[in-house]
């Protein structure tokens, strides 16, 4: 799966560009605050139709400007479509093969992107959302599907707070929390299956990996926390029963505070060097290569699922990766054989052995060399 | 904003909070009917005036009609020991038109929608149990929209009337997710609803 095609109107603070981008790797050197990232997230926003950065829309659109367009067309086992997203303060625009859609279909997967940026190495230090999103985004590459579950659950969980809002100030009805509840624990009990699935699909890419990057010095695990007495095996049926229970205790507790505090929305990843925490124990090299390992799992379990290779978007980690795991690094992404984005600020960075092209990017500008 | 005579103005402004019609379109529309010969704008405004005085909810089952009862509870011919309980009045319109059904209605106009502030009281659910008793209903079939609120309204309404004399039981969700009735094509919907199963929650 690669782009042929990309352009942009508006975008950021990049000027109108339009590019054949190369097959393989796309080297994007510029110095810092040129317009790199926006590159990137251009691409990204084709692909989820949002930016990595959580920008709100507005903030998308260059200063002086009331809308962006940002256009691709992607070739996946020779069959080409075309994507434009067109996004103003007032909301975003979908186009695909030139057909507006008015409502995000449930399983679209036109373009599998995979990014990688400075935020990804701090997934083994940070606070468990960026790791939900991790394994969202993965599971969601997947299984298209996936996403329908997670939108649902959202649904059932905001409508339970609001009731928990509700009960807390005297409007208890026993019968509609008891109606909400119910959907909450379907749509999260399905959520967590997926994870789990997703994980034990995962976890031999993983090992591979790691053991590959360091030299089978080190055993890497991933575990899943969920609620009390989650057990990784279960079946829907215990999971749903697991989950209920869970919602039960907590209700009284969730009743005080208004809001849900057992499901999905707050489990979190376990990450394990040699059976302890890494969060609490793994040295700086260590994180490093355990979030590598993540990501390079995720480029071979996307391309297990749909055959191809998803784009890969490397936003300036090469300068924050030491000599050995770039070269690493580097050497995957020759071997994978999919598309790759990459800034830097000076491409001696970047070994590949590959073709690339290289584009400078100055106050942004894009310019092919 | 440019200047539009307050009469223009008061109408773009009514016609922009119908659904999907933002302000621009209404004050074209308000427009268009200024450009019309006079009779048009007439006979719009009479048909407005009719559609309130005599259009009205069915006392039994909430559907629209311009009598006190609706056509459907006043018809003799129809299975009254079949009632199928509908969010809108266009989902009975939909489910009317499979002609796979043919039973009584009962139109809840809306679902449990806890964020928009509508519970249970908001729907027209308190004559329910009194009249599925008062036709002698045997089974009541939901027929909501498979998103989490039409769901969850369906297993709400089906334990409260689990104490009742009768079978609950819900379409089958041959219903795309997150599919409202009123879009699905008529196939689909009278096998949703053949297919129904006795609800267990
Ligand atoms: N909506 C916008 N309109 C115009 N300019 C913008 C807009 N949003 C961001 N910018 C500008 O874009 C510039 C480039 O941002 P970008 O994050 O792409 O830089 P970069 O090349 O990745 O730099 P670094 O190497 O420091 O990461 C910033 O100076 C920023 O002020
Ligand atoms: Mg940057
Ligand atoms: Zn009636």
């Amino acid at each position: 799966m690669h782009l042929v095609a990309l352009g942009a109107e508006h975008f950021r603070n990049l000027a109108t560009f339009r590019l054949a981008p190369h097959r393989r790797f796309n080297i994007l050197e510029g110095k810092n605050g040129q317009g790199k990232t926006n590159l990137l997230e251009a691409v990204f926003l084709l692909s989820a139709f949002r930016s990595f950065r959580d920008a709100r829309n507005r903030e998308l659109v260059s200063w002086s400007e009331e809308a962006t367009t940002v256009y691709g067309e992607i070739v996946r086992r020779d069959i080409a479509r075309t994507v434009e997203v067109t996004v103003s303060a007032k909301g975003k625009r979908v186009a695909l093969d030139g057909k507006n859609i008015t409502r995000l279909p449930d399983e679209l997967a036109h373009l599998n992107v995979v990014l990688f940026g400075p935020d990804d190495l701090s997934l083994t230090k940070a606070g468990p959302q960026l790791r939900r999103r991790f394994i969202d985004r993965a599971a969601y590459a997947v299984w298209p599907d996936y996403v329908t579950g997670l939108r649902r659950y959202a649904e059932a969980l905001k409508n339970r707070n609001e009731l928990l809002r509700q009960a807390a100030a005297g409007g208890l009805d026993v019968g509609v929390i008891q109606a909400f509840e119910h959907a909450l624990v379907q749509h999260g009990a399905r959520v967590v299956q997926r994870r789990l699935q997703f994980l034990k699909s995962f976890q031999p890419h993983f090992d591979r990996v790691f053991d590959h990057i360091t030299a089978g010095a080190l055993k890497g695990g991933i575990a899943y926390r969920g609620f009390k007495g989650l057990s990784k095996d279960a079946d829907l049926a215990a999971l749903e029963a697991g989950y209920a229970q869970a919602l039960d205790e907590a209700r009284a507790t969730d009743m005080r505070r208004g809001f849900t505090s057992v499901g999905p929305h707050s489990d979190d990843l376990l990450f394990h060097i040699n059976k302890r925490s890494a969060r609490v124990y793994a040295s700086q090299g260590q994180h490093r290569a355990f979030v590598l390992a993540l990501k390079i799992a995720e480029l071979h379990r996307i391309h297990e699922a749909i055959g191809v290779y998803p784009v890969f978007l490397l936003d300036d980690v090469s300068s924050e990766l030491d000599e050995e795991r770039n070269a690493q690094l580097m050497s995957y992404l020759d071997q994978a054989g999919g598309q790759v984005f990459i800034t830097t600020t000076d491409r001696r960075f970047i070994h590949v052995a590959s073709d690339a092209r290289v584009y400078r990017v100055a106050d942004g500008v894009i310019s092919a060399e | 904003m440019p200047l539009l005579p307050p009469a223009l103005d008061k109408l773009a402004t009514l016609l922009s909070r119908l659904p999907g019609v933002g302000k621009r379109s209404a004050t074209r529309y308000a427009f268009h009917i200024l450009g019309q010969p006079e009779e048009f704008a007439r006979s719009l405004a009479s048909a407005l005036e009719e559609l309130v005085t005599h259009v009205r909810f069915c006392v039994d089952c909430h559907a629209l009609t311009e009598h006190e009862q609706c056509d459907i509870c006043r018809d003799l011919s129809r299975d009254r020991t079949l009632v199928c309980v509908v969010e809108t009045a266009s989902d009975l319109v939909a489910v009317e038109q499979t002609g796979a059904f043919c039973g009584l209605y009962h139109v809840l106009h809306g679902v449990l929608a806890p964020l928009k502030g509508i519970g249970p009281g908001q729907l027209r659910l308190a004559n329910l149990e009194a009249r599925l008793a008062a036709v002698g209903a045997r089974e009541v079939i939901l027929a909501t929209s498979t998103d989490v609120e039409g769901e969850a309204t369906a297993l709400y309404l089906a334990k409260r009337l689990a104490p009742l004399p009768l079978t609950v039981s819900r379409i089958a969700t041959g219903v795309p997710m997150g599919g409202e009735l009123e879009y699905l094509d008529q196939n689909t919907l009278s096998r949703a609803l053949s297919g129904r199963r006795a609800f267990e929650g």
